[in-house]
């Protein structure tokens, strides 16, 4: 793993992310609805095995949601954000953040959906980003340029594999 | 998640190019600080300050051997990291299967968007 970091490239990038694009056999709008119709998203978020409840939902930008959801084995998670943009069939940006065991929201990240039509079907892509505290980056000039995949670098050659 | 703060740290002790260097070389095993700053066109100084926000992030582990000191990796820190990243590639690539399934009885069923879930819609709609 080389420092091969550009430092402009690198200050717009404080964060780390994950993207991922994904094909669907449905209109645009009905993507997004399925996103900002709480009975609709209740039925798909969320890991396999897992019951999701939205408990609050205020589709419109500057609006709240929140989420729970039930473990097979009983265990239970609550995320919650806010919407910062809300255009339907186009993009929808929300935070968002765990809850902790005492109720109070962890550190929030920003979750960014795009649909693009292709035809009759949409392609959506998905990207969620974890910034840096505001703290650590007045610490750090550098940004985290990197990837899962260089951070998997790293893992691939740690102690515990010699 | 009661880690958080910690996560902080690690995400931004990795942000550097530098540290990520010196957490890529220590991979291949433990050294000595001498020997990591070798590599690189920095003082001495330099490299103690990066290895100093590597240890706060809990990243590395420094030790003394008489007069040498040696750094090892701590991959615990990094194993957080990775499983916050984990965690939510998994939760988005299983929620999306499921919103793909969803769509596609959404579609076949046009007007019961939520069937088996809505007993009464008599009288609705």
């Amino acid at each position: 793993m080389a420092p091969t970091a550009k430092p402009a490239a690198a200050k717009s990038e404080s964060k780390l992310s994950l993207t991922m694009t994904r094909s669907f056999d449905a209109p645009a709008d009905a993507v997004f609805r399925a996103w900002t119709d709480p009975r609709q998203l209740g039925r798909w978020i969320g890991p396999r095995s897992f019951e999701a409840k939205v408990v609050k939902m205020e589709a419109r930008k500057g609006g709240a949601y929140r989420i729970a959801l039930r473990g097979e084995s009983g265990e239970r998670h609550t995320v919650q954000g806010v919407y910062r943009e809300f255009a339907p069939a186009k993009r929808l940006v929300f935070t968002w953040a765990w809850l902790d065991e005492a109720g109070k929201p962890g550190h929030e990240s920003l979750v960014t959906i795009d649909l693009k039509p292709t035809g009759k079907k949409t392609e959506m892509t998905l990207r969620h980003e974890r910034f840096d505290s505001q703290e650590s980056r007045d610490r750090h000039d550098h940004g985290w340029s990197g990837s899962f995949d260089k951070l998997a670098e790293v893992l691939a050659g740690k102690p515990g594999r010699r | 998640m009661a880690t958080d703060r910690l996560l902080n740290e690690t995400f931004a002790a990795l942000a550097d190019p530098t540290r990520r260097a010196i957490l890529a070389r220590l991979a291949t095993g433990e050294c000595t600080v001498n020997e990591l700053a070798a590599p690189f066109d920095i003082s001495l100084p330099a490299i103690s300050r990066h290895l100093k926000v590597l240890e706060q992030a809990s990243l590395i582990v420094k030790t003394r051997d008489g007069q040498r000191r040696r750094c090892r990796l701590d991959p615990l820190a990094l194993d957080r990291a990775a499983d916050w990243l984990q965690f939510h590639r998994r939760f988005w690539n299983e929620s999306l299967d499921r919103l793909a399934v969803h769509l596609r009885h959404t579609r076949k069923s046009k007007e019961i968007p939520h069937g088996p879930y809505r007993k009464a819609r008599r009288g609705k709609k």
